[in-house]
């Protein structure tokens, strides 16, 4: 990518905690316990859909809540809302107020997921099924996935990162494995990758297979950030619940990881709202710290550089 | 390649038990209504052998499920048992259009009203926890009580007095006091009659009740 790539001068921030509703009091209270917030900026307004006005409703308590935080840590941007592998074109509104929420907190990198949730049903309507669909790793989504992201690129000022996907299915006859997908649609973008090692935790779980191996496919200067976080087992599937602390596994393979990621810029702990009052702040804490650990020598020495 | 159908025709193995069954018993015969290659054909056909996809169900149902209940707890918590036999019903019949709780919870809101309405629903509390339900999500989003699905007339059914923007003066047919007491709203047999409820944002974003 040369000297010119965003990537390598990606800020090394350290720990992040990804925000949910249930968490506003802890953020509040413990800001010295992460180096950032991530937020869902999807999930902070409500979208009235395509064509009404104002389209989005932003929730003025969470407002204040970020114009507080931002005065002391970065946010950063994840979003759920692109459903940018759906075959159909970007929706541009989406993307403004993207641009707008980056502007305004000015996030130093953004991310959305590599799959799809939304798309116009054979009804007429435009539904969302609610989580993250896998798209089929072929070369024509290659290159839908690529114009997508060179929109996003151009629009909204800061890196652009997508986020490995978590399946419980899988598509066969793909053309491509997982890895040498995410590689060249990197390559040939320069987008980031965010690496959710959770995720493939759980896709190595469902699916039969060696994670360190898995990610050794993977071009790891690639990765910005990384997602860390808990699941649990129903009906015979490990999901990705978010549901508390990581897995010891988890632990292992991001200890594995951190010396292969030299333009990282953040791990980011997850946990949903409805988990957080069951796990409790000083759990919550142990995991900030124990992510603290294991990376502070990799940001120790980024930050001497 | 015609991802467009593939990607249809993927949604809605998660969203129809009916299309679900049609290729267990019928294989890619039952796809034909969907723009497909060969390749994305077989595709199809082999997630809906697997049982990940039943997995992609349980989270899609899940995640639906949790929208509802969240906004209308009370209305849900009195369903009881009963809540997943009208929800999958209600599913049956309402896409998932778009992850607007708001939008989402008064669409099912409507849904159980209208049910209520034409007696094939009896519960006699519900109408009034829907009601506290509705004008609670709209005071602690700063919504409208129209934008919540309540009629906005005083008098009209819903409310008793025109609405501010932190106070919403509701209409109950049983003691607020009863239905507002406890776990289990269920529990204690309401007086029947018709009360008052006030509801009002705190300035902390708290709700207080207050019935006479
Ligand atoms: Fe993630």
């Amino acid at each position: 990518m040369g000297l010119s790539d965003p990537i390598s001068e990606i800020p090394r921030l350290g720990v992040g905690l990804s925000f949910q509703d249930t968490l506003s009091n802890f953020v509040c209270e413990h800001l010295d316990a992460f180096d950032y917030l991530e937020v869902v900026p999807d999930s902070l307004w409500d979208d009235r859909g395509r064509g009404a006005r104002p389209r989005y409703e932003e929730k003025q308590a969470f407002l204040d809540l970020l114009g507080f935080v931002a005065e002391h840590k970065p946010i950063i941007g994840h979003s759920i809302g692109l459903s940018i592998g759906t075959d159909d074109d970007i929706d541009p509104e989406h993307v403004e107020q993207i641009a707008t929420w980056q502007k305004r907190y000015q996030f130093p990198w953004h991310s959305d997921h590599l799959s799809f949730n939304r798309l116009d049903h054979a009804s007429g309507h435009s539904i969302d099924v609610g989580f993250t669909m896998p798209v089929p790793y072929d070369s024509a989504v290659l290159d839908l996935l690529a114009s997508k992201v060179d929109t996003m690129q151009r629009r909204v000022p800061a890196p652009f990162l997508l986020e490995n996907n978590v399946y419980y299915f899988q598509i066969p006859e793909q053309e491509m494995t997982e890895a040498e997908f995410l590689n060249r649609l990197t390559e040939r973008t320069g987008c980031g990758l965010l690496l959710d090692l959770h995720n493939v935790y759980v896709n190595s779980r469902n699916h039969g297979f060696e994670p360190r191996e898995f990610l050794e496919g993977f071009d790891l200067t690639r990765v910005v950030e990384m997602h860390i976080a808990g699941g649990l087992s129903v009906e015979g599937a490990y999901l990705d619940a978010h549901s508390g602390p990581c897995p010891e596994a988890v632990w292992d393979l991001l200890d594995w990881v951190m010396p292969r990621v030299p333009n990282l810029g953040g791990v980011t702990f997850e946990v949903f709202s409805t988990y957080y009052p069951k796990m409790g702040p000083e759990r919550l804490l142990e995991e900030l710290a124990r992510a603290r650990e294991a990376t502070a020598d990799h940001f120790a020495a980024t930050a001497a550089c | 390649m015609t991802l467009h159908g593939f990607q249809q025709a993927l949604s809605e193995l998660v969203l129809s038990s009916d299309l679900r069954s049609q290729v267990a018993d019928r294989g890619a015969d039952a796809l034909g209504a969907f723009d497909l290659d060969p390749r994305e054909t077989r595709r199809l056909l082999s997630i809906a052998e697997q049982s990940g996809l039943g997995t992609g169900i349980l989270i899609h149902r899940s995640f639906r499920l949790s929208m509802l209940v969240r906004s209308l707890p009370r209305a849900c918590e009195l369903l009881g048992a009963g809540l997943s036999d009208l929800v999958h019903d209600y599913w049956d019949e309402h896409l998932p259009l778009h992850y607007n709780f708001v939008w989402e919870s008064c669409r099912f809101a409507g849904y159980l009203r209208r049910q209520l309405e034409d007696g094939s629903l009896t519960e006699p509390l519900l109408s009034d926890l829907l009601r506290i339900d509705l004008a609670s999500m709209a005071l602690r989003r700063g919504l409208q009580p129209e934008q919540v699905a309540l009629d906005p007339r005083p008098g009209a059914g819903d409310l008793l007095e025109a609405s501010t923007p932190n106070r919403l003066v509701l209409f109950c047919g049983h003691d607020p006091r009863a239905l507002l007491t406890g776990d289990d709203p269920g529990a204690a047999s309401p007086s029947r009659g018709e009360y008052r409820l006030v509801i009002s944002r705190q300035p902390g974003g708290d709700l207080e009740f207050e019935s006479a």
